[in-house]
């Protein structure tokens, strides 16, 4: 248990609720405990959906698992997709696949990371980048950056659209399409769709560098305060490739202690389960998972951009290598720990893919129709990518009817499940103890929770105009104080 | 995704094919799709999100297809206005919205739109369309083949002749039913 998580006398204590949290993928929210002098003794983020999707795939054929479990998720349904695909290849015995099916699959990758990516940085954190982070709440929105920075809002419009784009070209549909299947992938990838992706790539490098710039510009722009906002130290886990390159389809894992030494390296993805463990605990339907070496108190670490821009030795494309050497420069080679570097991270990523995506448009292989292998059957697989919140484990044990009998799935947002609690409660104590709470302030505890990207399930997304009710509430249940702000913006 | 490079009118239709009654847009995309007319742009998706502005052509009429549970039969065509957005999800945006959300960022005036407005009553996961969707789905479809047998350069006026119309129509229908 960590500094702030449960407080001793939570009956003497003032409650602070806020929910929904706006902006995030999924619903939300975050409760504070506040003595007499506003003093912040307890904060914690709860995850209040039940997915339940382990279960309920269990005695489905397995086949079913790629198109199945894409329904965890409207905003990353292509990363589910190809988690159990690489999951299934294994039962089949067909875990190397052609190169056709296998450069299908990272385009249609690329295409998820640049679309979400974009949907994150721009529609939903840029509004406090912008305005800042106790702004007017009535522009804090999308809506609002399109007003004032139409050029900024329409090239995260663009970015956002022609990953879609890319998606639906080798998936079919922009949103649950399908592609990958036992083996391989079942749709080759006609010459018109490339002929047309490659035309409307047009301007998407720049743009991609544009954002880069302004994630760094943003960040660096308010220094010391955006490298203390909710800073830690933690282990960091990813894939990289073998040879310690950034990579997002396939690799092996690696992790690293908070001063960026070597816990692990080069481990199997087969074999996470020999390196991860999960904890359940009372007050939160998400789980915390821990390296098994440190134990449940050191143990705990953060995935996703941040994570693999601290793990990765080197980016294989020129412009994002370029701006990660910025990047590692800042942190002085050493792991950046600010939260607010995600931003940052993340771009470098979205420039990482454009480049990536324009080698594949580029490559001969990808028109190829040989998209399907074969092998012998088995009754496991496991299925790594670095999806686009982070590392995401998919798990699956098939009886002799080709039925699933357990699956297991980590997803990023429950990686980072104990750094997004840290990360609110070093923010908690640092803007709000011994103040009156006001919806401003309480917004930084929203872009601490937002930095991570989360995907607390998958269903909606508000852009700030989500009716938000906040009440301070003392340890008689009586209402001492309240804030609500109304779908139009105002604030009562 | 082959796309028309010169469209004469660009549909947005969108829904969930599991969910009942909701399918009707996406149902109609799909029969739109068979017509191969390399005029007709056809954009289906979930739900209208803020990156379909990149998908409207300049100066080209645009016809946004859904179920609707304004008219209780058949099926109505609206001409639709920017406006706004006071929804509070980027899941959801509304046509108007849409159309604004394109005048901001195009820094122009939208193309003419229309909504046509399928009958819709249960939107069920896992549910089949119900009978009064059903029927106003082959209405609307009859609709759109009588329109688009006409030539391409005259389906926007079509549209604005009969936006006034029809939906004039299903008023009188919803008020008889009530």
């Amino acid at each position: 248990m960590t500094y702030l998580e449960t407080a001793s006398n939570p009956e003497t204590l003032n409650r602070v609720v806020i929910e929904p949290i706006t902006r995030v993928e999924g619903h939300g929210k975050v409760t504070l405990l506040t003595d007499a002098e506003n003093i912040v003794q307890q904060a914690r983020l709860h995850i209040v959906e039940f997915r339940g999707f382990e279960r309920f795939i269990q005695g489905r054929p397995y086949w079913d698992a790629p198109v199945v479990v894409q329904r965890l998720c409207g905003i990353c349904p292509v990363s589910h997709h190809l988690a159990a695909g690489k999951a299934i290849d294994h039962i089949v015995g067909g875990s190397e696949l052609t190169p056709a099916a296998r450069k299908l699959r990272e385009l249609a990758h690329y295409g998820q990371l640049l679309q979400s990516h974009a949907l994150h940085f721009f529609m939903l954190c840029s509004p406090d980048l912008l305005f800042g982070f106790e702004s007017d709440v009535a522009q804090r929105n999308f809506f609002a950056v399109v007003d004032k920075y139409p050029d900024i809002a329409i090239k995260g419009i663009r970015l956002r659209k022609y990953g879609q784009e890319v998606i639906a070209a080798v998936l079919g549909k922009r949103v649950h399409g399908t592609g990958a299947i036992p083996g391989g992938m079942n749709k080759a990838l006609e010459a018109a769709e490339r002929d047309t992706l490659i035309t409307d790539f047009e301007h998407i490098l720049e743009w991609s560098k544009d954002a880069v710039d302004l994630a760094r510009d943003s960040f660096m722009a308010n220094m010391p305060h955006n490298d203390r906002f909710g800073s830690m130290r933690s282990n960091y886990v990813s894939l990289v490739r073998e040879d310690g390159a950034l990579e997002l389809y396939d690799g092996v894992f690696r992790a690293k202690d908070p001063d960026g030494n070597i816990i692990f390296d080069g481990v199997s993805d087969q074999e996470y389960h020999q390196h991860i463990r999960e904890e359940v605990r009372n007050w939160s339907y998400m789980k915390f998972p821990y390296l098994s070496a440190l134990g449940s108190e050191a143990g705990w670490y953060r995935v996703g951009p941040l994570a693999r821009m601290n793990n990765c030795d080197f980016i294989d494309t020129p412009l994002a290598e370029a701006e990660r050497r910025q990047y590692a420069e800042y942190g002085k080679d050493a792991p950046v720990e600010a939260s607010l570097a995600y931003h940052w991270a993340r771009m470098i990523e979205l420039l990482h893919c454009a480049e990536k995506i324009q080698q594949l448009l580029d490559d001969p292989d990808i028109l190829s129709s040989d998209l399907l292998v074969k092998g012998n059957r088995t009754s496991e697989g496991i299925g790594v990518i670095e999806a686009t919140r982070g590392t995401l484990i998919h798990h699956y044990e098939v009886d002799d009817n080709d039925l699933i009998r357990k699956a297991n799935l980590i997803v990023a947002t429950t990686h980072n499940n104990q750094a997004m609690n840290e990360a609110i409660r070093q923010v908690a104590q640092e803007k709000l103890d011994g103040e009156e709470i006001n919806e401003p302030l309480l917004n930084n505890i929203e872009v601490a929770v937002r930095a991570y990207d989360p995907c607390l399930s998958c269903a909606t997304h508000a852009v700030g105009k989500m009716p938000l009710k906040v009440e301070l509430v003392n340890h008689k249940g009586e209402l001492v104080h309240s804030l609500r702000r109304d779908s139009d913006g105002t604030v009562s | 995704m082959a796309r028309s490079a010169d469209p004469s009118l660009v549909v947005f239709a969108w829904g969930n094919l599991s969910r009942a009654d909701d399918g009707a847009g996406p149902e109609l995309a799909e029969r739109l799709r068979t017509l191969r007319l390399d005029e007709l742009l056809i954009i289906e998706d979930m739900q209208l999100q803020i990156e379909h502005t990149a998908d409207i052509v300049p100066d080209v009429p645009i016809l946004f297809i859904d179920a609707s549970v304004a008219i209780t039969e058949g099926f109505a065509l609206q001409r639709l206005k920017p406006r706004p957005d006071a929804s509070v999800t980027t899941h959801a945006l509304c046509p108007t919205a849409l159309l604004q959300l394109y005048e901001t960022t195009a820094r122009r005036p939208s193309p003419p739109a229309y909504q046509l407005h399928i009958a819709g009553q249960s939107f069920e996961l896992g549910e089949e369309p119900g009978e009064v969707n059903a029927s106003a789905t082959e209405a609307a479809w009859a609709y759109l083949e009588d329109l688009l047998a006409r030539p391409p350069g005259s389906w926007g006026r079509v549209l604005e002749c009969d936006s006034v119309e029809r939906l004039e129509q299903a008023r009188a229908v919803s008020a008889t039913a009530v």
